[in-house]
């Protein structure tokens, strides 16, 4: 098969707003000159599926936007092979707010059960006789509901080891490709003008945070660490995102006397975004827990040259120790946080030697790199002539005696450690095995 | 004749109590005629998954033959070499993965309450039930690593002792009027708590040994205002010396293994002074009888080692008794009880 590939790409775009609909978009136009790729939006594509295809391209995460590919991917009747990108390695909020919360119960039993078996039912069971529990927030590593798609793909494409290690569990037979999340090239604003477009001070170091606000991003504990630094070592902190009138952190900075030292600057356009990244000298982006997911945000500041410091923990603790110093989840938290900041902040020299390092990494991952490794994947998904199986005899059944994904004395229900040991397995058998000829992106 | 693998785990670089043990068990077969030779696979604990990797290694290995003909048995010793496939294994357990154990909880453990790390100790815990329930037997180095193994695993283990790399070299001398503190300068030796009780007690103690720890134990020493000498990693003759001339031999570990030190110290006839949590010299060091057991803290640790080097008559009865104590442990026996339970009687 030597022609122009034919791909239909199965993905929100903009308008929709997501981190997946903008990476998709991107993603389109870098494959543009590589393959005939026609773009298809989650609903269409569940009620048309794409057809006349060499091979389906589908980004897939938690969202409820993506039923339509989900229910694509796993309709028997699909014949193209698929190639998917699982943005998120756990999909169950997908199922929460697509099914539950659309009172769509037999539907979502029905999922649970596909995806997860006998324990799948056990726990339809427990729903059906109590409350609801939302295991996609409680456990969401025990409950992923990825089985299917992992199960239904040509192949997958992970943007991390941990997840690529989680899919390899879930479907030892599966085939995964690690590819990066893309880093566009970014618009910079000089720093003395971006700081005075947000108000920011002109004679002080800026640290920022940005991207969508949850509890999982720990920006309580920064306000902690910045609290915890003397006040002439302390950088300011601009804080971008949505942050309700109401809401703790505010009071947090009055309590912590972090008036002085803190800015709120609410929803940021990608304008604004970006001339945020301008004003800033370092960027503290904290995540825990974590599904497994890449953080948009988190590469695009990388590849803006900032240097990060971020937790350790997930697709986070992947990141080169070059340019993101990581910081432990819970005890000494704080400590290390506010060393961290300190560090970068006030020591020029090393600041610009780690935000180096991460232009670098971002230069490495530009979307017509990252479009060229999806072309060699799509080619070998259309011509199935994916690789040689991962994970089979031997080495899974030393695993598995070893207890890797074997339940144990102490009843734990993360998985991420037997993910990891997956992940590292692989990459060293990869070593033994055809090479793909992907780019390098390390 | 029985063609013997003895296996073991080593951070490159870094050698101890375990890999001496190992080496002497070889020398030992050999000594009573059998054919062994020593297995070793370097060992990582960072990051996490290298753990489990370098278990899976293990299992890998296969060990059934060497040049054509059959290994009859393998005697694996420091995790996670016990993993290795064997139909004929008897573990002889030196330590398990004490982070993921008994260190858990205190600074020399780097896993944390989260449920990530809470599942790495299990998978090493699940592993080391693998591992430990496929051998023939299993013995332990000491009654503290039997009593962990059984406490945290549920296995059952015999205590085999063994001798001191010193045994049958150790002589003994007229006192110098110093206490000795011998060992690997890392916090686990707690050997500041040696520097604390000199303080206390106000006596010349020397120290010899290197490691991780040694430039800050050096400052704290230089704080203390005690007469303390640092010696450095001193070969085998000197170190001889050194137990041959003290007063008293101050071994105040946390919970360690065995506790080479006690052992050699009353080869030397020398009394030991040591904690009432520092696990293996207590299962040789009784207070009053064989030496000193106090609780953890320099002052009385201070105290003790004190009255000790005061008194030269008490010094040498209770080192006498620690003499008749050490001279039963023999590798013949040791050996012997090794290879019938490999069924070599």
């Amino acid at each position: 098969m030597s022609r122009r590939l034919s791909v239909g790409f199965v993905s929100p775009f903009p308008p929709v707003r997501s981190g997946i609909a903008d990476f998709s978009a991107e993603l389109l136009e870098a494959l543009r000159p590589l393959v005939d790729a026609v773009p298809y939006p989650p609903a269409r594509a569940r009620r048309a599926p794409p057809s006349g295809h060499d091979v389906l391209l589908v980004h897939i995460g938690n969202d409820p936007v993506h039923r339509g590919s989900y229910e694509m991917l796993t309709d028997d009747r699909r014949v193209t092979p698929a190639v998917v990108t699982l943005h998120d390695y756990s999909l169950h909020h997908l199922f929460a707010a697509a099914y539950l919360d659309a009172g769509l119960e037999d539907a979502y039993r029905r999922e649970l059960v596909r995806n997860h078996g006998e324990k799948g039912r056990r726990l339809w069971e427990r729903m059906r006789s109590g409350a609801r529990i939302p295991v996609w927030d409680l456990d969401p590593w025990s409950y992923p509901m990825s089985t299917e798609v992992i199960r239904r793909a040509e192949i997958v494409v992970a943007h991390s080891r941990l997840v690529a290690g989680s899919a390899l569990r879930a479907w030892p037979d599966t085939d995964v490709v690690e590819l990066p999340l893309h880093v566009v090239p970014a618009p910079r604003t000089p720093q003395e003008a971006a700081r005075r477009a947000l108000g920011l001070p002109l004679d002080r170091p800026v640290a920022v945070t940005l991207g969508l606000l949850t509890p999982a991003k720990r920006v309580g504990k920064i306000l902690e660490a910045l609290g915890s630094l003397p006040s002439g070592r302390r950088p300011f902190l601009f804080v971008g995102g949505t942050v309700r009138h109401d809401d703790p952190l505010r009071a947090a900075v009055r309590q912590l006397g972090l008036e002085n030292d803190v800015a709120f600057g609410g929803y940021l356009s990608e304008e604004d975004f970006w001339r945020a990244a301008s004003a800033a000298d370092l960027a503290v982006n904290l995540r825990y827990p974590t599904v497994g997911e890449t953080s948009g945000a988190v590469c695009r500041l990388a590849g803006f040259g900032l240097p990060l410091i971020v937790s350790d923990a997930g697709w986070f603790r992947e990141l080169p120790d070059a340019f993101a110093a990581k910081v432990p989840v819970g005890t000494g938290e704080v400590e290390a946080l506010a060393a961290e900041m300190s560090i970068l902040a006030f020591d020029p020299s090393q600041a610009k030697r780690r935000g180096e390092a991460a232009a670098e990494w971002g230069v490495r991952r530009r979307p017509e790199r990252v479009a060229e490794a999806y072309a060699i994947v799509l080619r070998e998904a259309a011509e199935r002539r994916g690789r040689p199986r991962a994970l089979s005899g031997r080495l899974g059944v030393e695993l598995s005696g070893l207890g890797v994904g074997r339940p144990g004395t102490f009843h734990s229900t993360d998985r991420r450690p037997d993910a990891a040991i997956v992940a590292e397995v692989s990459a060293r058998l990869a070593g033994l095995l055809p090479v793909r000829p992907v780019p390098s992106f390390d | 004749m029985a063609r013997v693998l003895v296996c073991n785990a080593q951070v490159p670089f870094v050698s101890g109590g375990a890999e001496r043990c190992a080496a002497s068990l070889v020398r030992e077969l050999r000594g009573a005629g059998h054919e062994a030779e020593l297995v070793q696979l370097p060992f990582s604990w960072s990051p996490r998954p290298e753990i489990l990797l370098s278990a899976m290694t293990w299992r890998l290995l296969d060990v059934t033959e060497a040049d054509g003909k059959p290994v009859d048995l393998v005697i694996p010793m420091k995790f996670p070499s016990y993993m290795v496939r064997h139909p004929n294994k008897v573990v002889w357990l030196i330590h398990q993965f004490r982070q993921a154990y008994d260190r858990f909880g205190t600074r020399e453990s780097d896993f944390t309450a989260l449920p990530e790390d809470s599942r790495w100790r299990e998978l090493i815990h699940e592993a080391d039930r693998t591992g430990l329930t496929g051998a023939q037997r299993v013995f332990a180095i000491a009654k503290n690593t039997a009593e962990r193994l059984r406490r945290f695993n549920g296995i059952e283990a015999e205590t085999l002792y063994h001798p001191p790399p010193l045994a049958g070299r150790c002589r003994s001398g007229e006192s110098a009027g110093y206490a000795l503190a011998v060992g690997r300068l890392d916090p686990w030796k707690r050997i500041d708590l040696a520097i604390a009780a000199a303080a206390a007690g106000k006596f010349p103690l020397v120290i010899a040994g290197s490691g991780p720890d040694g430039e800050r134990l050096k400052k704290l020493a230089a704080r203390s205002g005690a007469e303390i000498s640092f010696r450095g990693a001193v070969s085998d003759e000197e170190l001889l010396d050194l137990y041959a001339s003290a007063g008293a031999v101050l071994f105040p570990p946390a919970d360690e293994d065995y506790g080479y030190v006690a052992l050699e110290a009353f080869l030397s006839r020398k009394p030991v002074v040591t904690c009432t949590d520092s696990g293996g010299p207590l299962e040789f060091v009784t207070d009053g009888e064989t030496g000193r057991v106090t609780p953890p803290d320099g002052a009385a640790l201070g105290e003790a080692t004190a009255a000790l080097l005061a008194d030269g008559a008490a010094a040498r009865r209770l080192g006498e008794a620690g003499f008749e104590r050490a001279r039963t442990i023999s590798w013949s026996a040791a050996v012997r009880a090794l290879l019938a339970a490999g069924g070599f009687a």
